[in-house]
């Protein structure tokens, strides 16, 4: 009776194939290799689009900035000298859509009564909401005021602090401050209703 | 029964007034505890300031949000498609003292390229009407790291007089481009820079003179091709060798010529592009003399 072959040890068939680090794929996809940039896109696509999400409040808009964001990271990968971490600098760049995509809209829009830029807040996230679950927080950050929103998210989300954020939106730190009191204060008020 | 007293002076105006510097850490150690002091023991501001807290401490743990729908497709499509901005083209001409270098390498490299070409392709000409058969069709291999950039295989039938001009090859199987994209990551590298060239030349495009995991490729395949050749060198003409190696020769210079030039400038577009025609011309040449005919 012939005897089957012993099968491989169990060790050697479950070896996976092992993934590029990520910081290999940064590095690969600055080199132009697109593949390593969508593995790139998809480790960090979630955080960024939803620092685009909150910031501009609107479900499609949000998605047209994700885009833009990781076409123009593309476009930049190589001016990236590993002084940070990859994540800070492409969160970074994201903001700087985000705030170059507001300014080019502004002549658009429409001001309104409750804040200086009259930005409609739009769609919400796609999902379920129960009282007093995560969303609800979701929801009325979307339901901000635009310039309170942008100072929110920026500060307690993402953790900016006041000088980068009036830097980067063209205000004084005391004015950050005093949008950052605002949106927690809207905040409390529609999460107590 | 103990009361927790509110500080003198400490009302709940005064304690709104002091609620922003309160919650961002910048009041005085005195004012702090006074206003704690009052949060603790007013029934209104007590649960303000926690609520406040719970928001902030919630807001820093939001997780990531997927989008609806995957958005690769939309970016890939737009990372085909390059756009020159004018502020690149600006900068290029704002740089006078690397422009006249790049200039120069830029015309010793056209005229290297100008030569390839005609080389490359009265080299396969020769070739293939030196096999006495129909030109060899060129298969692709699935590590093909081909552009896709036009290839020079010369399809001239026997007896043709002149040399052909550059035509599309007619390739076996899938298209050498899609071979090369879907089998070789590193191969991308090459065709994204391709297209990087379709925008023109002031592009600021990746660092193309690491070439690293691109140039490895070409380097293994050309090795292999290499290889082949001189396992069958005893099936060949030697007069098609010595063509050949003459032909190799000066897509070598051409080769070295673009290395040079990338390191002086490795956001160069063109220059990149130039280097990988060199490369891949080589290869192709490589490949028509591996699928020779025996003579």
């Amino acid at each position: 009776m012939p005897v089957a072959a012993p099968l491989p040890p169990r060790s050697l068939l479950d070896v996976p194939t092992p993934l590029p680090a990520p910081s290999d794929d940064v590095a690969r996809a600055a080199a132009g290799d697109r593949r390593a940039f969508e593995r790139v896109y998809r480790a960090h696509v979630d955080r960024v689009h939803a620092l685009c999400l909150r910031m501009l409040g609107d479900r499609g808009a949000a998605e047209e900035a994700t885009q833009d964001v990781f076409v123009r990271a593309w476009e930049k990968l190589g001016l990236f000298r590993g002084e940070s971490a990859f994540s800070t600098w492409l969160h970074r760049l994201a903001v700087n859509v985000v705030l170059a995509r507001r300014e080019r809209d502004g002549v658009q829009r429409r001001r309104t009564a409750d804040d200086e830029d009259g930005e409609l807040v739009g769609a919400l996230p796609a999902r379920p909401v129960a009282p007093g679950d995560r969303m609800d927080l979701e929801r009325a950050i979307a339901a901000l005021p635009p310039g309170a929103r942008r100072v929110f998210v920026l500060h307690d989300v993402e953790g900016y602090r006041h000088e980068e954020i009036a830097e980067r939106l063209g205000i004084t730190s005391g004015g950050s401050k005093a949008q950052l009191h605002r949106a927690r204060l809207l905040l409390r008020q529609a999460l107590t209703r | 029964m103990t009361t927790t007293a509110i500080p003198a002076g400490w009302d709940c105006a005064r304690f709104e007034g002091a609620l922003a510097d309160l919650l961002e850490g910048e009041l005085p150690a005195a004012e702090r505890a006074a206003a704690e002091a009052h949060a603790a023991a007013c029934a209104a501001c007590g649960p303000l300031v926690a609520d406040l807290r719970a928001i902030t401490a919630e807001a820093a743990t939001l997780p990531p949000v997927p989008p609806a729908r995957d958005l690769w497709a939309g970016i890939e499509a737009r990372l085909e498609t390059p756009v020159v901005r004018l502020a690149d083209r600006a900068a290029e001409r704002a740089a006078p003292t690397r422009r006249a270098a790049f200039s120069f390498s830029a015309r010793r490299l056209a005229a290297a390229a100008a030569a390839l070409v005609a080389v490359t392709s009265a080299g396969t000409w020769w070739l293939a009407r030196g096999s006495g058969g129909a030109a060899p069709t060129v298969a692709a291999t699935p590590a093909a790291p081909s552009t896709v950039a036009p290839a020079t295989v010369a399809q001239a039938p026997v007896g043709t007089s002149a040399p052909a001009a550059d035509a599309p090859e007619a390739v076996a199987g899938t298209s050498a481009a899609d071979a090369a994209r879907d089998a070789a990551p590193a191969s991308a590298g090459g065709a994204a820079d391709a297209r990087f060239v379709r925008a023109g030349a002031s592009r600021t495009a990746p660092n193309v003179a690491a070439l690293g995991a691109p140039g490895a490729a070409y380097d293994r395949e050309i090795a292999e091709l290499r290889a082949t050749v001189r396992e069958r060198r005893g099936e060949l003409d030697p007069a098609t060798v010595a063509v050949l190696e003459r032909n190799l020769a000066i897509i070598d210079a051409a080769i070295a010529d673009s290395r040079t030039a990338l390191a002086r400038e490795p956001r160069s577009a063109i220059v990149g592009d130039q280097l990988q025609r060199a490369l891949s011309r080589k290869v192709e040449l490589l490949r028509t003399l591996a699928t020779l005919p025996r003579t």
